[in-house]
C-alpha cells in the first residue's frame, strides 16, 4: 500500500497537496484559537471535519475504492457549517439570517436527495454554492449599510467570505456542467485539467482563510 | 466538444475576475463610506461646538449687560440718593456743630462717604468703561494700580508690539480683562502672592498675554477636577472659547502661577 501511495503521491502531487494542505489553517486556527470568535471556530470545526474526509479519501484510493461519495459528504458538511456561519454572523439582522436558514435548509436537502455514491453531486454543489454566493451577497451589503466596522481589511468574516466567493463562484459552472468536466465518462485530460482548476481554487480559498485566522489575533485589538 | 470546454474554462475565469471585483470594491467603498461618515461626524460636531461657542458669547454678553444695567441703577439711583443724604446731612451739622450730637453727626457723614465711594467703585468694577473709552493697556493700568493701593501687591505690566492706546476688537479687550481680574482674584485670595506680572505681546497677528504670580501655586490637576475650585478657571477657558482662544496654566504647589494665553487676532 505504501508503494501505491509513492507512486499516487508522484503521479497526482496536487491532490495530495490539496487534500492535505487543509493541515495549515487547522493549525493556525487552533494556535489562534483564544482569538476565534464562535462563528469562525465552526469554519474551524468544518476544516477538521473536511481533512478527516480527505484523509479517508486518500485510503479509499490506496485500496482501489470509489471516493467520489465522499466529495458529497463534504458538500454536506459544507453546507450545514457556512450556513450556521452565515446564520450567526447575519443574526444581528433577522430578516437575513431567517433567508440565510432556509436557503442553506433547502440546499441540504438538495444534496441528501441527489446523494450519490458513486459519482460527485455537481447539482448539490452548484446549489450550496448559489446559496453560499448569496449569503456573501448579504453578508456584504449589511458590512456596507451598517458601517459599524472599522477597517474591513481587519474584519475575519469579510476575508472568509471573500474565501467562500471565490471557491463558489470558481467552481460553479465547473460543476453544473459536472457531467462533460468531473464525469467518470469525460476523458481524463479534460477531468484532469478542471480538477486542476478546482484544486487551484480550493487551495487559494484554505490560504484565505488561513490568513483569516491569523488575522483574528488583531481583529479585538482594532 | 473542446468549445464547450473552453467555454467552461472562460466562464470560470469571468465568474472568478467577478468575485475578485466585487471583493475589492466592497472593501473600497466600505471604506469611502466610512470616511464619508466620519467627515459628517466631524461636521456635526463643529457645528455642535460652533453653537457652544456662540450660546456662551450670547451667556457672557447678557452677562455684561446685566452689570452695566445694575452699575447704571447703583450710579443713578443709589449713588445720586447718598449724594442728596451727603448734602443733607452738611445742613445737619451745620446745625448741630454746638451740641453734643456734634461727634455722631460728623461719624454719620464719614461713612456715607465711605458708602458713596463704595457705590462709585463697585459700579466702575461693574462697567470697565476706561477699558471702552482708553483700551486695554490703560484699563489694566487703572485696575492693577487700584489693587495695589487696595492690597499692597506690587504689579509690574508690559507690553510689547503695539502702541498703549491700540485698540484691539472689544470682545478680545473685554475677554483679557475679565481674566486679568479672575487671575488677579485667584491670586489675591487663594494664592496670596505678593507679585504680579502681566505681559501684552503682539506678534504676527497674535496676543499674547502672560500673567504670573509668585504665589503658592497649586495642584492644578486637582483643581480642574474640582466642581467648586475649578469654576474660575474654567470660567477663562469659557470666555476664551469665545473668540478661539488658547490658554495653557503651568503651576505646582509653591512655584507661582503662569497662566499663558493666546488669541488671534486676525
Amino acid at each position: 500500500m505504501l508503494d501505491r501511495f509513492f507512486y499516487l503521491l508522484q503521479k497526482y502531487p496536487l491532490d495530495f497537496v490539496t487534500d492535505l494542505i487543509v493541515i495549515v489553517p487547522i493549525l493556525v486556527g487552533i494556535i489562534n484559537l483564544k482569538y476565534l470568535t464562535n462563528s469562525v471556530k465552526i469554519i474551524l470545526t468544518y476544516l477538521i471535519f473536511t481533512l478527516i474526509i480527505n484523509i479517508i479519501t486518500i485510503y479509499l484510493g490506496l485500496v482501489k475504492e470509489n471516493n467520489m461519495f465522499l466529495f458529497n459528504v463534504k458538500d454536506i458538511g459544507e453546507i450545514i457549517a457556512w450556513g450556521i456561519f452565515y446564520f450567526l454572523i447575519l443574526k444581528t439582522s433577522n430578516f437575513k439570517s431567517k433567508i440565510i436558514i432556509l436557503l442553506a435548509i433547502i440546499s441540504l436537502l438538495i444534496n441528501i436527495l441527489l446523494f450519490n455514491n458513486k459519482e460527485i453531486s455537481g447539482y448539490s454543489h452548484v446549489t450550496n454554492s448559489i446559496v453560499l454566493i448569496i449569503a456573501v451577497f448579504l453578508h456584504y451589503h449589511e458590512i456596507v449599510s451598517q458601517l459599524k466596522i472599522e477597517n474591513i481589511l481587519f474584519h475575519s468574516p469579510f476575508w472568509l467570505s471573500a474565501s467562500i466567493l471565490l471557491s463558489s463562484s470558481g467552481t460553479i459552472l465547473i460543476y453544473l456542467f459536472s457531467s462533460i468536466t468531473l464525469s467518470t465518462t469525460t476523458p481524463y485530460k479534460i477531468f484532469d485539467n478542471f480538477l486542476i482548476i478546482t484544486q487551484i481554487i480550493s487551495i487559494i480559498s484554505l490560504f484565505l482563510i488561513t490568513f483569516t485566522f491569523w488575522l483574528s489575533r488583531f481583529e479585538n485589538k482594532k | 466538444m473542446n468549445f464547450q470546454y473552453e467555454l467552461i474554462f472562460v466562464g470560470t475565469a469571468l465568474f472568478l475576475i467577478m468575485a475578485i471585483g466585487l471583493i475589492s470594491f466592497v472593501a473600497y467603498y466600505q471604506q469611502k463610506q466610512l470616511k464619508q461618515k466620519y467627515l459628517q461626524q466631524q461636521q456635526i460636531q463643529e457645528l455642535q461646538a460652533e453653537m457652544q461657542r456662540q450660546l456662551l458669547e450670547t451667556a457672557l454678553q447678557a452677562q455684561e449687560v446685566e452689570q452695566r444695567r445694575i452699575a447704571k441703577d447703583l450710579h443713578d439711583e443709589v449713588g445720586a440718593m447718598l449724594s442728596a443724604t451727603k448734602m443733607s446731612l452738611n445742613q445737619l451739622i451745620k446745625k448741630v456743630a454746638d451740641t453734643d450730637l456734634n461727634p455722631i453727626a460728623l461719624q454719620t457723614k464719614e461713612m456715607l462717604e465711605e458708602s458713596i465711594g463704595h457705590v462709585r467703585r463697585i459700579s466702575k468694577e461693574l462697567v470697565p468703561s476706561t477699558l471702552e473709552n482708553f483700551g486695554l493697556v490703560t484699563a489694566l493700568d487703572e485696575f492693577i494700580q487700584k489693587i495695589h493701593v487696595a492690597s499692597g501687591v506690587e504689579f509690574f505690566l508690559n507690553y510689547e508690539g503695539f502702541e498703549s492706546n491700540y485698540r484691539f476688537d472689544k470682545k478680545i479687550e473685554l475677554t483679557i480683562f475679565r481674566i486679568a481680574q479672575e487671575l488677579t482674584n485667584n491670586a489675591l485670595k487663594h494664592a496670596e502672592a505678593t507679585e504680579i506680572v502681566l505681559i501684552l505681546l503682539l506678534k504676527e497677528q497674535k496676543l499674547n498675554f502672560i500673567f504670573k504670580d509668585n504665589g503658592k501655586g497649586f495642584d492644578l490637576e486637582k483643581v480642574m477636577n474640582s466642581p467648586k475650585s475649578g469654576l474660575g478657571l474654567r470660567n477663562i477657558a469659557s470666555r476664551l472659547s469665545v473668540i478661539n482662544g488658547t490658554h495653557q496654566f503651568k503651576t505646582a504647589i509653591g512655584q507661582g502661577t503662569t497662566t499663558e494665553i493666546e488669541i488671534s487676532i486676525n
